[in-house]
């Protein structure tokens, strides 16, 4: 069997002219999940990609230098706060598949008490939905894209055994895990996106390594090896180079299409339904932009992102963290609350594979004065490190923001503007990440710890909710404001857990589709029929 | 590398032949080998010789100082992959410029020679002020961010130069069949989904 990869091309995809039922706006693991269900239910989909398609045979290359910029969204944005956000290369992406061209393929489900933070710890915020609701979508993702992993989590929601048996740890795994079981910290080879086995015509892992420069093998299930080639057979057109400018609206507050930028020229798809699904700097900036959707104020506000630290362990011999998937060793022994820590809200440890280039980078950053030959010395002892990551919960607070600064773009919208910090609760969380990875480094062996900072996975910034007053979209992601305006992508997400968010993005993008298709079906009638009045 | 085990230049430009990657990328990874001889003609010579100097500070490696600056030269107003700016300073591509014209007039102003001019430990001073954000530029300079920018971009251009990528230890890009640490045999238990039988 081909991989649908090579079977639903762009050349053999439907185009549509003129009116249709939804827009969604980014081909991401939002955009790609609820173009394929909505397709496959019958409707007339495009979907308006700013980037291009990449194709993994001609397009991909196991290179850093190679693939930086080729998926990546880095049009210039403007930061402030003390934690400048990182985005751009392998944090957001462009491109059909956005951000899953380059992500790790780490998939774990938040916890219940990841939707209920105000509720349980006096502060944050609950989701309008419980973790309840969401979990057989979570169980449907992890079908469709036949995830590996263990056969039961020690911690966290029960949940029925991955399809697929977990990847191999490997060097950089063993001396991890040694330490922990030395602490008494459990860890699973982690669940991935990334398969074990052959799937629909796709590879199984070769363990290149190059996971987040794009997948070689077609094993990890990036967007556009998965869903997208799914939605285009089913009908979707991917309209690419297609850049949305604004959101319109008519006077009743219905929205009536979408202006985009396609070689030069500017263009307008009209539908009954739009679906932003541009991630969070992206979709605030959209509807700052077009002025929509911001009675409660809450555009932008509430930005998260997760504690991303790295700790470097030197080992005396060779670890070779390349040599396979990032992320392979799991473990969730501190995630969420736990007494007596002091702060509220918990982290995932996972192991993580630097390339030389990305290396430097990271190590750069531990201290001041690291460059010379001191660093230099450190980068030849490349082979011997492993790093161990992790993902930290951060609370939702109304400064943590986007904004549209004075300064446009060559599209004539403004850029974004970005400010962002670590609170008091974050940086208490920090400083127990780092005392628990140097001591997990330590009982593995290692003979030097090193710590960098850093942050990973932007959400929020158009939060849901069930007060119009305090969220921008309900719990079935339509904005309160626009009855036929939807979000479909982690700017959606209330708290963000100590997990990476892809999963969850999927699991909401197919309860929307259920929405949209079963359970509203005459609401979608309604809005069109109100839009033609 | 200190270490044996760890490939020599000839051997690692053999072992990616042998791994079959792919010609353009092969080639493309040869040309960084040969980056200086681009030289610096968008920072222009002064700009360059500070260029050099401080990569040579920087990053003392088998990456020469000349071929990192010829990177910096050919990288620093290109976005490659990031767009981030720090609010009310100066973008990268006019940061990184005017911060090599900063460093080089303080070591004019202190030291009566240009910055390439400097013994090591008087660069070596000037560039931990610069990492303080201790020099002064004009409108919108910041000296700590000029310093991660610039030293973002030569390590970039080292770790993803051959020579980086040897004195690192790396291997290169794995390829057809797999990576340099699966045998066919491997490979093979894999493709007919089998579980793997070799643990690292």
């Amino acid at each position: 069997m081909k991989p649908l990869e090579l079977t639903a091309t762009p050349d053999r995809m439907r185009r549509y002219d003129g009116h249709v039922d939804v827009c969604i706006v980014g081909c991401g693991a939002g955009g790609s999940v609820l173009a394929k269900e909505l397709a496959e239910a019958g409707w007339s989909v495009v979907v308006l990609e700013a980037g291009e398609w990449l194709s993994t045979d001609d397009d991909l290359r196991q290179d850093e230098l190679e693939m930086l910029g080729k998926f990546d969204w880095d049009d210039r944005r403007w930061f402030a706060g003390e934690e400048q956000l990182e985005l751009g290369h392998r944090r957001d992406g462009r491109g059909v598949g956005g951000g899953t061209i380059h992500y790790g393929a780490v998939a774990l489900r938040l916890w219940p008490e990841d939707f209920e933070r105000r509720t349980r710890d006096g502060v944050g915020a609950d989701w309008p939905i419980s973790y309840r609701e969401l979990a057989p979508y979570y169980e449907r993702v992890e079908r469709e894209l036949m995830l590996c992993g263990p056969e039961t989590m020690p911690w966290g929601p029960k949940q029925t055994a991955y399809p697929q048996p977990p990847h191999q740890t490997t060097a950089r795994d063993h001396v991890v895990a040694a330490g922990m079981a030395k602490l008494g910290i459990e860890w699973v080879p982690t669940p991935l996106g990334i398969l074990t086995g052959a799937h629909e015509g796709r590879s199984p892992c070769m363990n290149y390594g190059y996971c987040q420069w794009g997948c070689k093998s077609r094993a990890k299930s990036s967007m556009h090896v998965s869903y997208v080639p799914k939605a285009v057979l089913a009908g979707a057109e991917i309209r690419t180079g297609a850049r949305a400018v604004q959101i319109e609206a008519d006077g009743a507050g219905h929205v009536t299409g979408v202006v985009y930028v396609e070689d030069g020229t500017t263009r307008r798809q009209t539908a009954d339904v739009v679906v932003l699904s541009a991630f969070c700097i992206e979709n605030p900036r959209l509807l700052l932009h077009s002025g929509l959707a911001n009675s409660s104020g809450t555009v932008g506000k509430f930005l998260l992102a997760h504690i991303a630290d790295s700790h470097f362990g030197r080992f005396a011999d060779p670890i070779h963290m390349w040599s396979t998937a990032p992320g392979t060793l799991l473990s969730q022994h501190h995630y969420g609350t736990q007494q007596g820590r002091g702060f509220v809200g918990g982290w995932s440890w996972m192991t993580s594979c630097l390339f030389p280039a990305e290396f430097c980078e990271t190590l750069a950053r531990v201290e001041d004065g690291m460059w010379g030959r001191r660093f230099v010395d450190y980068l030849e002892q490349y082979p011997n490190f492993t790093v161990l990551g992790t993902e930290g919960e951060c609370l939702p607070y109304e400064t943590n923001r986007v904004e549209l600064s004075d300064d446009a773009d060559e599209f004539g919208v403004p850029r974004p503007r970005v400010t962002f910090d670590f609170h008091e609760n974050e940086k208490a969380m920090r400083e127990e990440i780092h005392r628990l990875g140097r001591e997990i480094l330590e009982a593995g062996g290692a003979e030097e710890v090193l710590v960098s900072d850093g942050n990973d996975h932007t959400m929020g910034g158009c939060r849901m909710g069930d007060d119009p007053s305090s969220s921008v979209v309900d719990r079935n992601l339509r904005a309160h404001d626009h009855p036929n305006l939807y979000l479909c992508d982690a700017s959606v997400f209330v708290t963000p857990g100590g997990a990476q968010p892809s999963q969850t993005i999927m699991s909401l993008a197919l309860r929307l589709a259920d929405h949209l298709t079963h359970g509203r079906a005459t609401e979608r009638v309604g809005v069109a029929a109100g839009r033609a009045a | 590398m200190p270490d044996d085990r760890y490939p020599t230049a000839e051997e690692f430009w053999r072992r990616l032949e042998r791994r079959e990657v792919e010609l353009d990328l092969r080639e493309a990874l040869r040309a960084r080998t040969q980056r200086e001889q681009q030289g610096t003609p968008r920072l222009g010579p002064v700009r360059g010789e500070v260029a050099k100097a401080v990569a040579a500070r920087l990053l003392p490696g088998d990456v020469p100082a000349d071929g990192l600056a010829a990177f910096l030269d050919w990288s620093y107003d290109r976005q490659l992959g990031r767009g981030d700016e720090a609010d009310g300073k100066l973008p990268t591509p006019e940061l990184i410029p005017a911060g090599l014209d900063v460093l080089d007039e303080e070591a004019r102003t202190r030291h009566a020679r240009g910055f390439a001019e400097l013994d090591g430990a008087a660069q070596d001073e000037l560039l931990a002020r610069a990492e303080k954000g201790d020099l002064q530029g004009g409108r919108g300079f910041d000296s700590t961010i000029w310093f991660k920018r610039t030293r973002g971009k030569l390590t970039l251009g080292y770790g993803t130069d051959p020579r980086g990528m040897v004195q690192m230890g790396y291997p290169g890009p794995s390829y057809k069949p797999g990576h340099i640490w699966l045998d066919r045999g491997e490979i093979k238990a894999r493709t007919k989904r089998r579980r793997g039988y070799l643990t690292l």
